[in-house]
């Protein structure tokens, strides 16, 4: 038996490094590498970038959530992320500097699931103008279009927005109007972007506040009146155990207001929310404005649209006047919606106004 | 030498010595396919560019300017090529680099845990790390609070949400001198106690929880440079301490007691483990939400390799994890064209075929 | 001549509890450079948890524990590692590395992680694996080694961990005998020549008297007895301890004792349906009747004997198991107080076995005096040792004729015997009572 057991007292000799050493200190390398690069990148002069061909005239403004934006003037090309904004745009003439709408993805129907075929008619868009921002922005084919300005709503998400502005240096201007007046507020801003629309402007504000007085008048006269005001359920979404409506501060509440109605979600904290079934039940609203989809053939016959079959015992527990409408009308705050209030007067007191003539455009 | 052979390899023929790739090779085939990966994957996104131009932006920019020319000479404009420039190095190399710290230091934390807690089944967010972190995260969609600085605030929140779980863990052991099921279980405890908050939350407000879920499932996009420089900076200084374990996470396999007598404090071990792979996580966590599978599958996938040897795992693992992760990425971006999915969905379709045929394909190990 | 140097171990007062219970109460000890001390004491006695109290920190202890002067408490694991290995009794099986790494890890307290382990570090593994004789084995996985092989890597981890004291626990558990032998062999030659202080824990006491400088017993916790082996293992001390009943020899050649366990005495027999023990008498000598006794024993029967000639072995066996027997003085002829004696048990005997033994003069008459049984009792005759067995001129093959022409059966060996014995247990009372006039 061997006892010469190496004595362990010996000096480790050969000082070799092991693979693992040898790879930990690429790793450390390559993060100091990695990390160096990055602090280089954030100090590099000119960042963050600006927009290429942008004219030396800018202004300064304020966005519906207070965001302080510096923008060209009168920019040549514009991306417009909402069909909403698409209308005021529309309005004002500046269709041909539209070089990009938001669509969801062309898997899931393109252009046609954002707007509707009037539309897409009336705006002269299609899929070759969509850029994707369902579910999330392609924030590099907006920025592949070369826009000086992007048009948002609030459903673009924050972390596009910020891509946008700090890594292609675009000015993004979102545009949340929660009331009415908001709208027209809306189309000033615009206004002051593009100044050479201005005369176009004014009279699309003159026309717009003409029609809200209006309709505030006839407000006024119901409540001089003493006449009930009808209550009302708005709802773009009929779902079994919850109906989707509009909360306190939305859109939504101020065109039941405007339409001298009285919105039963008015209590609902949230945006957008659901009331419970039993809620509406109890409630019974006399007018239910519910939106279809504008591929929905149900539009002309007014039975219950077919996507909504589960929730069908709940329909027919309801017993106040169902009128359906285009989804358009009721999910985009825009001036087209503003100019559609007589009709919404009229479907809320059809005894007291006369039918509209002319469908809204 | 007296005795007489005693016969110890009488029946041992049949079983011939297994099959260990050389961890070298391993290494550097991993480090080799990551760097031509990342490179390939500056061509994948939503939008196509030509790819002369991305190659010369990505050797411009990665020498400073020393080679290549600006886009290659096939830019229409002085305009498009800013911003195919832009597109490439501002927002596609973030995030192939976030992909592969993130996908490093996932893995580094998993096998951690799994050697920490001798069971294989152990992932980086086995100690409610993930639960903690989506409650927080829920907290800021439901009651909408900080969204204009959404992009800075959500990580902090994240990284704070996924560290308190893991500290009370971490608490727990260095109060107990009970084995590793425990504070398992006091994790398991925690999972369950944050995913009822967060369930809570979620009703209360159903529209924020499509935007949990989203985050939920590992979330890859708007990453920036900036972004990428504390990632790295964090995450190479903890996985780099947490990869030089190996030895202690050898002895451990083999219970505390033996550990403690060979001379390994085997408390004081496991506790400082816990607490390195927590921060880890939950950084990882912070900036790129709950991406699964890669953590658990990573070390596994190494041990069928080179071996259980911890010293080669955990190196190794990190670097199979950024490049696995990678993969996902770009699977994540060109399955459904224009679209970047979420990279957990990608992370669980790669990854459990390769391992059912890396596991099948070799001999199984003698119980 | 006193010697200042601090003892290698030594253990004051070290109390171990488990809650409440307390598993070792009060223990103190001293282990010198170059001595091997065993530990001994029945299972729970607190073998392992004094050794595993030692080793490590983990278990709550009072009491103090130093090596070399120093007092472990202080120590961070890594200081406590290059002073004290442990090998455990039973470890979790952990992964499955490779032999050598997994005596490597005996290495962790010299080695750093920065550097991988030194040509010395190497040595020192690959000269315990050979130690254990495992040398053929170091590139397998420890996973597929045997229980016993894995039980030597557990040494070979323990050697290569290479302290002034070595704690080992039940190091031969689980091995064939040859390495048993081996190992301790080699573990006492390394304590010797390297000066190392060894305690090893041992269930087999033979080992332990064998191959430790003294013994410490261990009995429900607290020190029972300390010394040399001759010093501390008696009859008594067995029997109050362990509670066996042995003899302690001492090893000719040696000089080292050991000890043989006694049979268990006979217990009373399971009763037949009639309620009487079924009662077996066995004519044998020169231990032949040593494997029938001992079968008899074990159905639980109740066995007689006779005669024997005293100080045969079978004599022997028959006094230890305490069955009743007629004897006689050896090499006399059997005289007639004998075969009355034999009378009585063949009297309260329900058959008969004649064993497979070589006849002469002296022994002659346990045949003759059977033929009047013949038909008496259940009789059977095994045949007779091969070769030459008949020393009596062909009477003892003449009576043997005789006693099977008057209904005695036969049969060829113990095994064959026993099965008709069973045979005839199973007889119902009033058959047994027939077959008896």
């Amino acid at each position: 038996m061997s006892l010469n057991a190496p004595s362990s007292a010996d000096a480790p000799s050969g000082r070799k490094l092991s693979a693992t050493v040898a790879i930990v200190i690429a790793l450390i390398a390559a993060g100091i590498g990695v990390a160096g690069t990055a602090a280089y990148y954030e100090l590099r002069p000119g960042a963050p970038p600006t927009a290429p061909g942008v004219g030396s005239n800018r202004t300064t403004v304020v966005d519906d959530l207070g965001r302080t934006v510096s923008v060209p003037l009168n920019a040549s090309r514009i991306v417009v992320l909402a069909p909403s904004l698409m209308d005021i745009v529309y309005r004002l003439g500046l269709r041909d500097r539209v070089v990009g709408v938001g669509c969801t993805t062309s898997i899931t129907g393109g252009i046609y699931n954002e707007y509707s075929p009037n539309q897409t008619a009336l705006w002269g868009l299609s899929n070759s103008t969509c850029v994707t921002d369902y579910p999330s922005l392609n924030t590099a084919g907006v920025a592949l279009l070369l826009p000086q300005l992007v048009l948002a709503s609030t459903i673009t998400s924050v972390t596009a927005v910020a891509t946008l502005t700090n890594t292609y240096g675009i000015p993004v201007v979102i545009l949340a109007p929660a009331t009415l007046e908001g709208i027209v507020g809306d189309v000033r801003l615009v206004a002051q972007m593009f100044p050479s629309v201005v005369p176009t402007a004014l009279v699309l504000e003159a026309t717009l506040e003409t029609t809200l007085a209006n309709a505030t008048a006839f407000d006024n006269n119901l409540t001089t009146n003493g006449t009930a005001i009808p209550s009302v359920l708005l709802t773009y979404y009929f779902y079994t155990g919850e109906y989707y409506t509009y909360g306190a501060t939305t859109f939504g509440q101020s065109l039941i207001d405007f339409a001298a109605g009285a919105s039963i979600s008015a209590g609902l904290p949230l945006e957008y929310g659901g009331l419970n079934a039993s809620a509406v039940l109890l409630d019974q609203p006399s007018v239910i404005l519910y939106g279809t989809s504008w591929n929905d053939a149900y539009l002309v016959s007014g039975e219950t649209p077919s996507v909504w079959a589960s929730s069908a015992s709940y329909w027919s527990q309801l017993n106040g006047t169902k009128i359906a409408v285009d989804v358009v009308l009721l999910s985009e705050p825009d001036p087209t919606m503003i100019l559609a209030l007589p009709w919404f007067e009229y479907w809320l007191h059809p005894t007291l106004v006369a039918e509209p003539t002319s469908l809204p455009p | 030498m007296g005795s007489p052979s005693l016969g110890s390899e009488d029946a041992r023929a049949p079983i011939p010595p297994r099959h260990r790739w050389s961890d070298r090779w391993v290494a550097l085939v991993l480090v080799v396919g990551t760097v031509a990966l990342a490179s390939v994957s500056a061509l994948i996104g939503q939008n196509w560019l030509p790819p002369v131009a991305v190659f010369s932006i990505l050797l411009h920019n990665a020498t400073g300017g020393w080679l290549g020319s600006a886009c290659g000479g096939v830019a229409p404009s002085a305009a498009l090529c800013t911003i195919w420039t832009e597109v490439v190095w501002d927002a596609r190399m973030p995030t192939i680099l976030v992909a592969v710290l993130c996908g490093a230091a996932l893995a580094l934390s998993g096998g951690t845990l799994q050697g920490t807690f001798r069971n294989p089944l152990c992932d980086p967010f086995l100690l409610g790390l993930s639960s903690g972190a989506a409650m927080a995260v829920s907290v800021l969609f439901t009651f909408e609070i900080a969204l204009a600085n959404q992009a800075t605030v959500l990580p902090v929140v994240a990284f704070l949400g996924a560290l308190v779980p893991g500290l009370v863990v971490y608490a727990a052991a260095r109060r107990t001198v009970r084995g590793p099921e425990a504070l398992v279980l006091t994790g398991v405890a925690m999972s369950a106690l944050f995913s009822a908050v967060l369930a809570t939350f979620l009703l209360l407000n159903p529209s924020g929880s499509v935007q949990v879920s989203f985050w939920l499932l590992g979330n890859l996009q708007g990453e920036t440079w900036e972004r990428v420089g504390i990632l790295a900076a964090v995450l190479l200084v903890g996985g780099t301490v947490l990869a030089l374990y190996g030895r202690e996470l050898n002895v451990l396999q083999l219970g505390p007691e033996v550990a403690e007598s060979v001379g390994v404090g085997a408390q004081r071990t496991t506790r400082r483990l816990v607490l390195l792979s927590t921060v880890v996580t939950a950084v990882a966590v912070a900036f790129t939400g709950v991406i699964g599978f890669v953590g658990l599958v990573s070390p596994h996938v190494v041990r069928l390799m080179v071996g259980p040897d911890y010293r080669r795992v955990l190196p190794l693992a990190a670097l199979f994890g950024g490049f696995f992760l990678l993969v996902a990425a770009d699977l994540a971006q060109e399955i459904i064209p224009q679209v970047f999915l979420p990279v957990g969905i990608p992370t669980s379709f790669a990854g459990v075929p390769f391992f059912l045929y890396l596991l099948y394909r070799r001999r199984p190990t003698p119980g | 001549m006193t010697d200042t140097t601090p003892p290698a171990l030594r253990v004051d007062d070290l109390t171990v509890r488990y809650g409440e219970r307390p598993a070792l109460r009060s223990v103190s000890l001293r282990v010198a450079r170059g001595e091997v001390v065993a530990l001994a004491g029945p299972n729970g006695s607190g073998k392992s948890t004094l050794l595993r109290s030692v080793a490590s920190r983990l278990v709550a202890t009072e009491g103090s524990v130093r090596v070399a002067g120093e007092t472990l408490d202080a120590m961070g694991p890594v200081e406590r590692a290059r002073r004290i290995s442990w090998m455990p009794q039973e470890e979790p099986p952990g992964d499955d590395v490779s032999l050598r790494d997994y005596v490597e890890y005996g290495r962790y307290a010299h080695t750093s992680r920065w550097v991988p382990p030194s040509p010395s570090d190497r040595a020192l593994v690959d000269w315990a694996v050979h130690e254990v004789d495992l040398d053929g084995l170091a590139d397998r996985g420890v996973l597929e080694l045997s229980g016993g092989e894995r039980q030597r890597a557990r040494l070979a981890r323990t050697l290569a961990q290479d302290t002034p004291v070595m704690l080992l626990d039940e190091p031969t558990a689980h091995l064939d005998v040859g390495h048993q032998l081996d190992i301790l062999e080699r573990v006492r030659r390394f304590a010797v020549q390297r000066s190392r202080a060894v305690l090893l824990a041992v269930h087999d006491l033979n080992l332990a008297a064998r191959y430790a400088d003294r013994v410490i017993v261990l009995s429900h916790g607290r020190l029972r007895a300390e010394g040399s082996p001759d010093a501390v293992l008696s009859s008594e001390l067995l029997a109050e301890v362990w509670g066996i009943l042995a003899e302690l020899r001492r090893d000719p050649v040696h000089g080292i004792p050991y000890l043989i366990p006694r049979l268990a005495p006979a217990e009373s027999g399971t009763p037949r349906r009639d309620g009487r023990p079924f009662r077996v008498h066995v004519v044998a000598g020169g231990g032949s009747g040593v494997g029938l006794l001992r079968s008899i024993v074990d159905h639980g029967w109740t066995p007689s004997a006779g005669v024997l000639p005293l100080f045969d072995t079978d004599s022997e066996a028959v006094r230890e198991l305490g069955v009743p027997a007629a004897e006689e003085v050896p090499f006399a002829p059997i005289g007639p107080e004998a075969l009355r004696r034999m009378d009585e048990l063949l009297e309260g005997a329900d058959a008969v076995v004649v064993a497979s033994f070589p006849v002469g003069p002296s022994n002659l008459a346990n045949l003759e005096h059977l033929l009047p049984w013949a038909r008496r009792r259940a009789l059977l005759l095994v045949d007779p040792p091969q070769g030459a067995w008949d020393f009596t001129a062909g009477r003892a093959s003449a009576i043997r004729a005789e006693l099977l022409a008057s209904g005695a059966e036969r049969c060829a060996d113990v095994p064959e015997a026993v099965r008709w014995l069973e045979r005839r247990s199973t007889t119902t009372g009033a058959a047994a009572a027939s077959a008896r006039e």
